[in-house]
């Protein structure tokens, strides 16, 4: 019965190759278009565990809402520690974070001023990669700072100047502290290179008179899927929470602490993502209707030309099951084919993207930035998720295959007494 | 359940454009796919047979209380013009279409409340067709037409090569085998239409204006063939024709007309009997028996 629906698919060879050509076409650029798309979610999530500073970030209670300098964690070292055991942590990077003003002999501008370990650093983003003057905090400068390419031009500064960085410490007094110029950076998005400013942990550490503690700890994982998971450990040893007062003895901090993930932390860049993708879905599920319409058009096409044969094979003996089969056969055969060149076609497009991508500039001029999130990578490329691949064929496989339901039953209810009278 | 069983080699004589055996020679043992116990000489019985079609507000009387019966081995014709009612009645023994009144019923089981799927079944079973335009499956070579209904009756591959190549060789289309139907000429097509008719050795083969679309070299080839199965097998045929050619060739003719038997006739040695019909009359009706 295969042989005989693989023939039959055949007999109108030109319309069968354009409606396989338009499913095999339209799933490839569906399925390039996925992943391009996820991708680009998988850019967009990474910058955001980059831009915060890990998969799970740990604070003192409110920071994250309100940012406020006094909010510290005053003893990171056990914290460190204790996450650093934890299976699936890389590391644990640790940040001092505060807003403050910068003075120079020429300006002064607002900063958003790091204090960070470099080497810890590298594991999310490298900005040493985008220094266009000077060292990236590795040199023999004293008193270190690092500023963005707009901050300099701003004060009209050069390299080794000295600038004076006003801030709010602990205690929420203001403090002044000295640093100089020692390298520039540039990553080509203005939102970043208009503010940041970055010097070691230790001497921002020094200049806000912190002692040990820092803003922020940030975990960051081996799998970023397994953040929650990780959180929720992480919660359970770090803790003290309120109801625990009398355990405050055996915690490695004895502070209240907020654990979040960076899209918990980021709600805005989680909601685009899942916009982005929903939009997806209905912009398939439309095409995904259009090509089942087609499909549906072609086989009813083709069932009424073959009235009197599928009457002949009625009188002949096959049941009106068969028949149906007969006709769902054909489209399963002209569904797989499609498919397989579907994916052969996407695969192609895939590796294409995957080897040369587009650069998304040359598209897209201002900064792309979601949820304060800059991209800094601008090449779009491509991300096979196999689930999803697999899972779109399905889909449309099943869509083609019920829109071939209707021209089934009606190749079942044929009379064959129709095919005697045809030749009577 | 087995296969037909070759008893000798085919030796081909040619009548016309058709290869046929000598008679006495029989390689094609009857034994039907579904053999039945009830082996009385009564095969099909027609009792007050009526259908009507409704065509708009108009009501059709096709067939008006027909009462025939058909013996196994029958090699019979029904005769009469267009309308008359031969095709409605070949449908309804057939289990194509259902009668308005009346029963019909083929090797003891009542046909006419069979749903479709149970009609489809009993076809494949019990009856063959041949059809006008030979309606072959364009998709599908001659070889794999012939066995279509054995394929159907789910017989396995081997069994059916077994059983087909032999009558495909009966039928001299050994060589052509592989063709398609486009490829071959209209009496080749109606040879391949007759494989697969009796390949499954149904209990009637139905065959409708078989010799229409063949030139008489053709067509008489085809009575011929027919007539050999017929004897040499007992296979039950019965034809709807008005091709003289057709009536001289069966053994029994039944005359319709306006929907009613108007005259059954059976051959008796070289004489066709017709109850109380003078050989005038018999001239005027059927000028092809004369």
């Amino acid at each position: 019965m295969f042989a005989m629906a693989w023939r039959n698919l055949w007999r109108q060879r030109g319309r069968s190759s354009i409606m396989l050509s338009v499913i095999a076409f339209t799933f490839g650029m569906m399925l390039m278009t996925m992943g391009m798309g996820d991708f680009m979610h998988s850019q967009m999530a990474q910058s955001a565990v980059d831009g915060a500073g890990g998969s799970v970030l740990v604070h003192a209670e409110g920071y994250w809402a309100s940012q406020g300098a006094e909010l510290v964690i005053r003893e990171p070292d056990p914290l460190i520690a204790e996450a650093e055991q934890l299976e699936g942590t890389r590391l644990v990077v640790p940040r001092v974070r505060v807003y403050g003003l910068l003075n120079s002999a020429r300006g002064a501008a607002g900063v958003s001023l790091m204090g960070i370990v470099p080497e810890k650093e590298a594991a999310l983003e490298d900005y040493s990669r985008f220094v266009v003057e000077g060292d990236y905090l590795l040199g023999d400068v004293a008193d270190p700072l690092v500023l963005g390419r707009g901050v300099v031009e701003e004060l009209e500064l050069e390299l080794g100047d000295k600038v004076v960085l006003t801030a709010t410490d602990p205690q929420g007094e203001l403090v002044r502290a000295l640093f100089h110029l020692s390298g520039i950076v540039e990553t080509g998005v203005d939102s970043i290179d208009d503010v940041l400013a970055m010097t070691s942990l230790r001497k921002a550490q020094e200049a806000l008179a912190l002692g040990d503690a820092v803003h922020q700890l940030g975990v960051v994982l081996d799998d970023d899927a397994r953040r929650f998971a990780v959180r929720d450990v992480l919660r359970e040893r770090l803790g003290p929470k309120a109801e625990d007062l009398g355990e405050q003895a055996k915690r490695p901090s004895a502070q209240k602490l907020e654990l979040l993930t960076w899209d918990e932390a980021m709600p805005e860049m989680l909601g685009f993502i899942e916009i982005d993708d929903a939009f997806f879905y209905v912009f398939a599920l439309a095409i995904f209707v259009v090509v089942a319409f087609g499909v549906a058009n072609t086989f009813l096409m083709s069932v009424k030309q073959r009235v009197r044969e599928l009457g002949l094979l009625a009188a002949l003996g096959l049941r009106p099951a068969q028949v149906a089969r007969l006709v769902l056969f054909e489209t399963l055969l002209l569904a797989s084919l499609s498919l397989l060149i579907g994916y052969a076609i996407g695969l192609a497009g895939h590796l294409l993207l995957l080897h040369y991508g587009i650069d998304m500039k040359s598209f897209y001029d201002a900064d792309m930035e979601v949820s304060g999130v800059a991209l800094v990578d601008t090449m779009l490329h491509s991300q096979l998720t196999v689930s999803k691949w697999l899972n779109a064929g399905l889909v449309l496989l099943v869509g083609l295959m019920l829109s071939a339901l209707y021209p089934a039953l009606m190749a079942s209810r044929l009379d064959p007494v129709e095919a005697m009278r045809s030749f009577d | 359940m087995s296969n037909g069983r070759l008893a000798c080699s085919p030796i081909f004589l040619s009548i016309g454009a058709w290869p046929v055996l000598p008679s006495s020679c029989s390689f094609l043992t009857p034994e039907p796919i579904e053999a039945d116990d009830d082996m009385t000489d009564k095969l099909i019985e027609v009792n007050n047979l009526s259908k009507v079609y409704t065509q708009g507000k108009v009501q059709v009387h096709a067939l008006r209380g027909v009462e025939l019966s058909f013996a196994r081995g029958d090699f019979a014709a029904l005769a009469g013009p267009s309308g008359s009612g031969k095709s409605t009645l070949l449908n309804l023994i057939g289990c194509l279409d259902r009668p308005s009144s009346g029963s019909i019923s083929i090797d003891g089981r009542v046909l006419g409340a069979m749903g479709k799927s149970e009609s489809a079944r009993f076809r494949l079973a019990k009856v063959g067709f041949i059809f006008q335009a030979y309606n072959l499956i364009p998709v599908l070579s001659a070889y794999e037409n012939a066995e279509f209904t054995l394929y159907l009756q789910g017989v396995p591959a081997a069994q059916r090569r077994a059983r087909v190549i032999p009558l495909m060789e009966r039928v001299g289309l050994a060589e052509l085998m592989h063709r398609k139907p486009h490829e071959m000429s209209g009496g080749q097509q109606q040879r391949v239409a007759v494989v697969r008719a009796i390949a499954s050795m149904p209990a009637v083969v139905l065959a409708d204006e078989p010799t229409a679309n063949l030139d008489s070299e053709s067509a008489q080839g085809l009575l011929d063939l027919l007539a050999e199965l017929n004897v040499e097998h007992g296979i039950s045929l019965i034809l709807a024709s008005h091709d003289p050619l057709v009536l001289r060739g069966v053994r029994r003719v039944i005359r319709l007309r306006d929907g009613q038997v108007l005259k059954d006739g059976h051959l008796d040695s070289d004489h066709w009997e017709y109850a109380g019909e003078s050989a005038t009359e018999r001239a005027k009706a059927e000028p092809g028996l004369s």
